[in-house]
């Protein structure tokens, strides 16, 4: 085999299939390096990486930037498009489950205590251990309280499994503000009316219910 | 705690439309719902059973309403919670402490609402209790909807799949594992390291070849052949070192804690003298129990 006709391109496209993981930019300039027997600048490996994008246009399989490197996917549409393959059976998630690494990826580290705190409910040890099987979450340290509780943080196999380059890169949280529908002042009179008239859980109507104002009755 | 979950009548609750009946059974007009039929026990479980928590059931009971989350009818909306928990104590559900704790909780705002608190200049603004509901409410929808986006996120085996090559296990361990450190890092490291050594003075800790057990019967023997009488001080064999020194006495601790040897000090800061009891002086040398060591 003649070493010389290795071409960057294609070669760097054997090897993210041959890895079958992400590889990253310093993986890839030792690999292509050792095996085109020269240094592997970044901007050079950077232009290959180019042309094996545009080379990937139109194609089923694409190259895809994750936290721990380049890896080739087949795109989604086409994911769907295989499912007379096989029966694919991806694993699904619970709310509970979701909700807890959603709560992990965004206020990491957090303990368990803070989790709870904020379902208001008790996180299950199994919904912990099933994150922790899939290696989406680690105990990186410990809180200086008592009992030293474990404090989770996400990791880099979650951000790849997530296609996310990094935590940055999670879908932005949403601002407390957006979640309010801002409430004129002179609305506030009508906004208690229908719910008094028609009160969905067919209860008897509270009589003089003083919440429904504006007047936090707090003294001071 | 009357009333029915979505306006569907509960069970017994007639119907004043008599012309009308509601469903022909069997040829047989039925003018009244029947008992237990209009709430089938497993529906609501599912219904229950699908709220993640009692802030999650707290919040869709006030979006169900329409209701301004910054202005929660903490009444209204307490009531309708202790229906809810109602019906699953009637459904025999396993009622979580958690949902019984944020009822206590918005009966403990409701009254803090209406008893007015006296004036404490000390304290500064008073904790507004409706004011913390509302933003627990808001964190946890914060975090509810993070978790439906991140579930909605392109991700491996659902939507999409790692292309790779299938490499056979057995030559996978010729592959070599690319280094992820840079050489000259690595070298520039190794300098510092051998520039520290220059500094460093080597400790060497040399496991201790004596044995407790040994030296328990090595007492023992000595102590027989003196007529199983001696002074503390002579027990020690002659030319010992340190390290003989406490080992022996580590072996004299556990020969007097298994009562195989008595202390004795006849007098006050007065000598000590280490006997063999009577019984065993008899007897052949004792093998001593094996200390735990």
């Amino acid at each position: 085999m003649n070493e010389l006709s290795l071409e960057p391109t294609a070669l760097l496209e054997a090897a993210l299939l041959a890895a079958g993981h992400p590889l990253d930019e310093m993986q890839l300039q030792t690999l292509l390096g050792g095996a085109l027997g020269r240094p592997v600048s970044a901007a050079e490996l950077g232009q290959w990486i180019e042309a094996l994008e545009r080379a990937y246009e139109n194609r089923g399989l694409g190259l895809k930037r994750v936290a721990g490197g380049l890896r080739l996917e087949i795109r989604s549409s086409f994911v769907q498009a295989l499912s007379a393959l096989w029966e694919p059976k991806p694993p699904r998630y619970s709310r509970a489950l979701l909700e807890t690494l959603a709560i992990i990826a965004y206020r990491q580290p957090v303990t368990r205590g803070e989790i709870e705190e904020l379902r208001g409910i008790s996180v299950a040890s199994s919904t912990l251990r099933i994150l922790e099987e899939r290696n989406w979450i680690q105990v990186v340290g410990h809180r200086e309280v008592p009992g030293r509780p474990g404090l989770y943080a996400t990791t880099r196999e979650f951000l790849d499994y997530f296609g996310l380059t990094g935590l940055s890169d999670l879908p932005p949280l949403e601002k407390l503000a957006d979640l309010i529908e801002p409430t004129p002042e002179f609305d506030l009179s009508t906004l208690s009316d229908p719910m008094v008239q028609a009160p969905l859980m067919g209860l008897p109507d509270p009589e003089g219910e003083p919440d429904a104002g504006t007047e936090h009755p707090t003294v001071g | 705690m009357t009333g029915s979950p979505a306006g569907i009548p509960m069970e017994g609750e007639a119907i004043h439309q008599p012309e009308l009946p509601l469903a022909t059974v069997n040829g047989e007009a039925w003018l009244t719902y029947p008992d237990g039929l209009y709430i089938p026990p497993d529906a609501l479980r599912l219904l229950l059973e699908s709220f993640e928590g009692p802030l999650d059931l707290l919040w869709h009971l006030i979006r169900r309403q329409n209701l301004d989350v910054l202005n929660i009818p903490v009444a209204q909306v307490t009531e309708q919670y202790l229906h809810y928990i109602g019906m699953m104590q009637q459904m025999q559900l396993e009622l979580a402490g958690e949902y019984l704790y944020m009822v206590a909780w918005l009966a403990n705002l409701k009254a803090r609402m209406l008893i007015p608190r006296p004036v404490d200049p000390t304290e500064g603004e008073p904790e507004d209790a409706r004011a913390a509901l509302v933003q627990r409410l808001q964190e946890y929808e914060v975090i509810r909807r993070a978790a439906e986006r991140l579930d909605a996120l392109p991700r491996l085996e659902r939507d999409v799949w790692q292309a790779h090559v299938s490499v056979p296990e057995s030559v996978r361990h010729f592959l070599p594992e690319p280094p992820t450190v840079a050489l000259e890092d690595w070298l520039r490291q190794m300098a510092r390291l051998l520039d520290r050594t220059r500094w460093r003075i080597r400790h060497r800790v040399v496991k201790d070849t004596l044995s407790v057990r040994e030296c328990m019967v090595t007492l023992l023997e000595h102590l027989s052949r003196s007529s199983g009488y001696q002074r503390f001080e002579k027990l020690l064999p002659r030319g010992s070192d340190r390290t003989r020194a406490v080992v022996s006495f580590l072996a004299l601790l556990e020969l007097v804690r298994q009562s195989l040897v008595n202390l004795i000090q006849a007098t006050p800061y007065g000598p000590l003298y280490v006997q063999v009891p009577p019984s065993s002086v008899e007897e052949a040398t004792p093998v001593p129990e094996i200390p735990r060591e």
